[in-house]
Formats: C-alpha cells, structure tokens, sequence
C-alpha cells in the first residue's frame, strides 16, 4: 500500500485501541431471537404506512411498510403481533421515535436475500442508476442517516470531486467495518466505484488506520481495478471522523453546521459500499448490519449480522451477557448509554455490555485547559463550559460551539469529571432547535451543584 | 390506550437507569486531587532545598502556613457550605506554595496571617477553586510585603537577609546570623564568631545596584561580579533568599516533571524565562563613566566581551524569585488564559514586567507582583486569542467578506 503522509491536526488523543477481542473474529450471524420489532422509519419522521396487519404472515424480504417512497422489507419470516412504537438512535446521537411491526417467532434467512434481478452498473446511465438505487430502499449507515438516493442526488447537486471511503474506524472497541473491509474489501471497493462513477468522480481514497494497513494488502489489486488510491492516515483518535478526515485529505475545513459534502468531498462507510454493491450486482436488499458485540461480560464477543428491529438487551443476551448491565450503544467514547429495549438500526455499530461504573461525581472546574487543549476542532471547551453553566446559550453560538463532533475527548480529559461532552451537545441541540427554552439549560449545572455539596 | 400505554413502556426501557453518567464511558484516570497532589509533591522539593540552606525553621513556617491555610479554609466552609471550597488538597498546595515564598527570618505569625488573606481574599470571596483572578499565595506574599516590615537583623545594612553557614546547615536558627566581611563564596567563608551564618544583600539586591540611582554606582558590569557569589551557589540554593527561591537547580527539576505531567504548559514558562532573558540583555543600567559621570547605557550584554554579558542574564534569571515565579506560580491553573497564545502572551508579559520592575521599580517583589498583574489581564487573553474554530474563516478573510470554499 502507497503511504503519502496526510498530515495531522491540532488536538486528539493516542486512545488504546481495545480491539483484539473481537478484531479476528470473523462476521457469524446471530442465533434465533423471541422477537423482532423492525423500525420503519430508519430515516427520521418519514409518514411510515404499515402495508400488513396484526396476525398476518410474511416472508424474509417481504415489503412490510413504506416509509416515503422507501420499501421497508421484513428480516425475517414470522406471524405480525402488533404494530408498536419503539426507540432508535438516531443520525443527531439521541433516540428517535419510530413506529414499528412486531414479528412473534421470527426465523432468520438461510442465505442472502434476493429480491430484484441483477444489473450491469456499467452500462446504466446515472439517472436510471440513481432510479434503481432508490428502490433498494438502501440507506446510508452514517451520519446524518437519509435514503443513499436522497444523499447521492444532493452529492451531485454539490459536484463532488473527492470521494473518500472511511475505513478508519478509528474508535475504540469497534471492529465492524474494519471486518466488513477484510471478508469483503473487493466487493466494498467496487460500491465505491459504482459511486465514484455516479458522481462523476475521479479522485476516490480509501483511508485506513496505519496501524492495521497489513491487514488490507489484499485489497490492491481491487484498488487499482476501481481507481481507488488507499491511504494510511494517522492513528490519532478522532482522526476517523468525516469531517477531520475531509480536513486531512483535501485541506478543506468544513464550516460548522455543514457537512463535508457543502465542501466538494463525500465520505461513505464501508457498509453503504457493501449494501449498494449487493443490491446492483446481485439483487440483494440490506435486511440488517453488521454489529460488534463486546464487553467484559459477554461469552462469545464478535462480528454479527444482526437484523434490523432487534431489541439490544436481546441481542446481548443471546451473546452471553449478564442482566441488568449497562448498555453502550456505539463505541465507548462517542457512543450513547441505552435501554435494553432500544433497536438496532443503522447506526448501531456495536453493542457493549459495561459493568456499573464507579460514579464519580463531578466537581468544580480548575481551568486545566486540557479540554481546550485536545479538542480537534480547537474549540475553547472550558470558556464554553462556563457559558452552559451561566445559561449564555447565543455567547456560544458565536465562540462556535456547533462544530462540536460529540468525539467525547474533553469530557475523557477532565479531570473534574464534568460531562462536558454532554454538555456541547446540549448546547449544539438548543441552538438548532430554537424552540427548546434555554432556561432549561442549566438544569445539569444545577444538579452538579447538589452533588458536590 | 394500551397501545399509548405499551409504547411508553417500550420508551421507560429504552432510556437508560437514572444516575449513569452519559458517554464518554472511558474516562482518563488523573483527577483534579492528583494534580493537586502532584504539585503539591513538586513544590516540597524547592522546599527541601530550603530546609538544607535556613534551618529548622523553614519546617515551621512552611507546617504553619499550610496549617493557617487548611484550617482557614475549613472554618470558611463550615460557615458558608460554598461547595468548591469543599477540597482540601488545593488548600495545602496554597500553604505550601506560600511558604516558598516566604523570608526564612519571618516571625511565626506571619505566615498565618498570609494564609488568612491568601484563602479568604485570595480565593474565598471569588467563589474557591476554578474561579479566583490572583493566584491566592501571591495575594497572601502581597500581603505579608505590606503590612509587616521584616525583622531587622543587621542594623548597619537593614536589607540584609540570612543564610545558614556550611556546618549549621539544616540544624542552624537563620535569626542568629551575622555579617561577614570575608564572603568568599557560601563554603569557602569561614562562620562568623558566635554566629550560625551570614547576613548578606542577596543577589537581586546587588543586581538592582546597576540601575537604582540609590546604590554605589559601578563601573563596569564585571565589578558587579565581585560583589555577587558565584553562580554554582545561585544553581545549588546557597545564598539568601525567600524559603523556595534560592534553589535554581531544583527548582527546575521539579517545574520540569510538572511541565512533564502537562500540569504547566512549556509555553508559558519559556515565554516567560525568555523574555526576562532578552529584557535584561537589552534594557539600560547605569555605569560611572571615566570623568565621574552616571551615564545610561543600552544593550548591556555587549558592553564588554560576550561571556560577561551572557554571565549577567544568566545571574538575573537564576537569582530572585523569577524561576520560582515561571514554574511554580504563573501557570497556576485557575488564574493563567486557557488558550495556548494566551499562555504565550501571558508568559511574555509575566517575563518583561517582572525584569522591568526588577531594574527600575521601587518595589522588591517584582516577579510575584509581575505574575499578579498579569493575572489580573488573564480574562481579557482569554477573549482575545480564542483558537479559530475549525471550519470557521480567520479574520482577515472575514473581513474581505467571507468564505469562498462552500459549493451551493
């Protein structure tokens, strides 16, 4: 693999990497689950219509919904108990309500799933191309979470020259794509290349960690079939993010509040190239993602396909972890403590059962300045934290706290415990949505008051 | 209705239990105490130096100011409950940090009544730790400086201050000492008749001489070598001084394993080393000219062959209490800028000011008082050299009218 040296940034942590428990493992699928409660809404408030009722029986791969003009289809067959309401997480990092269909006894397919007859990508001009991705009802596992069509028809509105595939999955305890790109690497690099021709772009990267490029040699040959440069970018923790990764590979800083498409380069996860090579190439529709399963509880941590709508405590149990443990929902450092009845959707990119932690209760802030010192997007953490606390939610807006990538380095660096993470993201959430009233603010500052007294 | 119902039990499952903390679930293991403790370990080792050089009562005066501290702040708190004043390790740091600064001749209350000011005007009334402008030993040195006169040892020379001969050291009571006449260096002078030690100017106090019209005006800068011990005594601690200022060796030691640990940053203190090394090889002092008159010359580190003039920076940074001042009390946390040009600007401004009214102020403090001035500007840096955000133009190009990278 060719190593040009992309560069660095400001900021980030050397975090350890967490990873060889599951990082050989290769992807299994999971045992037979009590239930299925498939979300139909994976894109947001969509005006989902259930296409089936209570006690009707459907097949795996079966049109269950429509959500829009999004074919929801059913993971597995089973008899419909209900149609519900249950939570996901969302594109913005907090849960989303969504209806659902309830599948009793669901089975899981043999094998993949086909539902449409396969095409030549090649000889496919792009608008039929972009019609045939659209009825895949495929999605993009990344944020923010909308219909692949929905982003591919903004990318080429944007004329996208640079077309990166992040590979980097530079969190850690996650080991997802990272298994996707070695059983699969051929085929994700062909998606890329689906996607390089579509949107008409010529430069097209493959960025990997440094640290594991050796498990990626395999994929030259496939690399330079599709015209894709790959690229050993630096192992430095939030390096992996869409937004510093257009940042270390086009020089172009993405404003905040936009995304890296509004500067000309697109950035796609390893499971969307997957997804659309599949539904071109072989007709096969995305019933389901591949999660890493881990923690220090769990029996049998791995790589599993795991179908859509599955519950996470379920899914955790069937893996051998205890009851009543704490949930993370995505990787430990800029993932989302859960529920158990929380679904897995496209986000879901590992499950972790972690034991209760030690609370610690925050205290006072000592100006350590670690937080404005790590912090890769340079933000004045600390400055900002008094700003929460004092509830002067428009001062934040101006010292910028909306490029804020929820990375979680500020609040790992604290050493006053605070939950500063939480604390931008409330910020970033308030100042997006005008409605919420600031004076709901400083709620956390005051219960840190309490705790410490 | 059971359908509302069900799905609010659906969304109570989802949600986490109360009371667990949200993410990041990793957390690095270094909290406020340790840095606190860490310090507070670093800072005994100035101290350490102190001991050696003026006795037994280093101990007592540095034991009674951590004491007044602690006990202080703890009777604040059981009065007010102000939650930040609940931590009692940056109590003992303040002690101990204004014993460094304290003259080893002090009375024994004195260091009680700097604990006083340090905590209650120093911190308390700010709101306690995170949220003071003067660094709280500082304001208790300040203080102390004003409104107690030191103990007059040496009638003859009133600003004369002791250090312990070689074979009292540790042992000796530095209120006993006398004057010598014989000063050859701290271990080549023999102890004076029924003394523990010497009485001598200290070294910034000879280093004034060359710009304060009030002194015996030299000649040239290498006269004012004769006067000054050498510069392995400055290095090693052994020549008067606060209790923490002497020891230019262990100082550094011990501010480099705290520059180590990122409890210091490297910029401030060598923004403010540097800077009070190029003030003082550029800014002017008085020499006697050959027909007996005071004439003011500039750049004195060219005045004569380069090694004297690099001789006179090197005594100006390693005597006074501008080492201790760079490592142990500007990069305080609460009271230096956040942001690295801060830090940079705020070193630069610790260093000029603390040489500057080194040479021309009236008053003997100047690196601590330098370091209280420029706190007090610590908020204002902080506005100012906010980084740019990441994504956002620099400000010459949003005055030019804004980005031109964003496709529409």
């Amino acid at each position: 693999m060719r190593i040009p040296h992309p560069g660095t940034f400001a900021g980030g942590l050397a975090l350890p990497e967490d990873k060889s428990a599951t990082r050989h493992s290769p992807v299994r699928p999971l045992g037979p689950l009590a239930q299925l409660r498939v979300p139909l809404e994976l894109c947001g408030p969509d005006r989902a219509e259930p296409t089936v009722a209570p006690g009707d029986r459907v097949e795996a791969g079966q049109v269950i919904a429509r959500a829009g003009e999004l074919p929801v289809r059913s993971p597995a067959t089973g008899i419909v108990r209900a149609l519900g309401r249950g939570l996901l997480v969302g594109g913005a990092g907090g849960l989303v309500e969504t209806p659902t269909v309830d599948l009793a006894e669901p089975m899981g397919p043999e094998g993949p799933v086909v539902v449409a007859k396969p095409c030549v990508w090649q000889d496919l001009e792009p608008e039929a191309l972009l019609e045939r991705i659209a009825a895949g009802g495929l999605v993009r596992f990344g944020r923010p979470v909308e219909p692949l069509h929905v982003w591919l028809a903004r990318a080429r509105r944007r004329r996208v020259d640079t077309l990166i595939l992040n590979g980097m999955e530079n969190q850690p305890a996650l080991t997802a794509s990272h298994r996707l790109l070695v059983e699969h690497g051929p085929a994700v690099l062909e998606g890329l290349g689906i996607l390089g021709q579509l949107l008409g772009t010529r430069r097209r990267l493959l960025a990997v960690d440094r640290r594991h490029i050796d498990d990626y040699r395999h994929l030259d040959a496939a690399a330079r079939a599709h015209r894709v440069q790959p690229l050993a970018v630096l192992d430095k923790y939030p390096a992996g993010h869409d937004i510093l990764l257009t940042r270390l590979l086009t020089r172009r800083e993405v404003p905040p509040g936009h995304e890296p498409l509004d500067v000309g380069a697109a950035c796609v996860s390893p499971e969307a190239c997957l997804a659309l090579h599949r539904w071109l190439t072989a007709g096969e529709s995305t019933l389901g993602r591949v999660v890493t399963l881990g923690g220090p509880s769990v029996h049998w941590p791995g790589n599993y396909l795991v179908p859509f709508g599955a519950q996470a405590g379920d899914v955790l149990a069937s893996v051998g972890a205890r009851e009543g443990e704490r949930l993370c929902h995505g990787s430990p450092m800029a993932g989302l403590v859960v529920g158990p009845a929380v679904l897995v959707g496209p986000m879901t990119s590992a499950l972790l059962a972690l034991a209760e932690p030690a609370v610690e209760p925050p205290t006072a802030c000592i100006r350590c300045a670690w937080c404005t010192d790590h912090c890769p997007v340079r933000l004045d953490v600390a400055n900002l934290n008094d700003l929460f606390e004092m509830g002067q939610l428009d001062r934040a807006g101006r010292y910028g706290v909306q490029a804020c990538l929820g990375c979680g380095v500020c609040s790992f660096v604290c050493p006053a415990r605070l939950p500063l993470t939480h604390r931008m993201a409330q910020m970033r959430r308030a100042l997006n949505a005008p409605t919420v009233p600031a004076a709901a603010l400083p709620a956390d500052a005051r219960a840190l008051d309490e705790v410490t007294r | 209705m059971t359908q509302v119902t069900s799905a609010a039990r659906a969304a109570a499952q989802a949600l986490p239990r109360a009371g667990w903390p949200p993410a990041p679930l990793l957390r690095a293991p270094e909290t406020s105490g340790t840095i606190f403790r860490v310090t507070t370990l670093a800072a005994l080792a100035p101290l350490g130096a102190g001991l050696l050089f003026f006795g037994y009562r280093a101990a007592i005066l540095a034991l009674l100011s951590v004491v007044g501290c602690v006990g202080i702040e703890g009777l604040y708190f059981r009065i007010t409950r102000a939650p930040a004043l609940a931590d009692r390790r940056h109590a003992v740091l303040t002690g101990v940090l204004l014993a460094l600064t304290l003259p080893p001749h002090a009375a024994w209350y004195v260091p009680l009544v700097g604990a006083a000011f340090a905590i209650l005007i120093g911190k308390a009334i700010f709101g306690g730790v995170g949220h003071f402008l003067w660094q709280p030993a500082l304001v208790g040195r300040l203080a102390i400086a004003g409104l107690f006169a030191l103990p007059v040892l040496n009638p003859a020379q009133p600003s004369d201050w002791p250090l312990l001969a070689p074979p009292r050291i540790f042992t000796g009571d530095v209120t006993d000492c006398r004057p010598t006449t014989l000063y050859q260096g701290w271990d080549q002078t023999p102890l004076p008749a029924g003394g523990e030690g010497f009485l001598l100017p200290r070294p910034v106090q000879t280093l004034r001489g060359l710009t304060h019209g009030d002194w015996p005006v030299y000649g040239s800068v290498l006269e004012v070598f004769g006067d000054l011990p050498p510069i392995r005594d400055l290095l090693l601690g052994a020549t008067p001084g606060g209790l923490g200022e002497t020891s230019a060796l262990i100082i550094l030691l011990a501010g480099l394993y705290l520059v180590y640990r990122h409890y210091v940053p490297a910029v401030l203190v060598m923004a403010m080393v540097t800077a009070a090394a190029f003030t003082v090889a550029i800014a002017p002092i008085q020499l006697l000219g050959p027909t007996g008159t005071v004439r003011l010359e500039w750049l004195p580190i060219t005045l004569e062959p380069l090694e004297h003039g690099f001789a006179y920076v090197s005594y100006h940074l390693c005597s006074g209490e501008l080492l201790l001042a760079a490592f142990f009390l500007a990069p305080e946390m609460t009271s230096r800028p956040v942001t690295p040009r801060g830090q940079l600007v705020f070193g630069l401004g610790c260093g000029v000011l603390a040489m500057l009214l080194r040479l021309y102020g009236p008053f003997p403090l100047s690196g601590y008082l330098a370091v209280l001035v420029m706190n007090t500007f610590t908020p204002v840096l902080e506005r100012l050299t906010r980084p740019r955000v990441l994504g956002r133009p620099p400000l010459w190009q949003r005055m030019l009218g804004g980005p031109r990278y964003l496709r529409r």
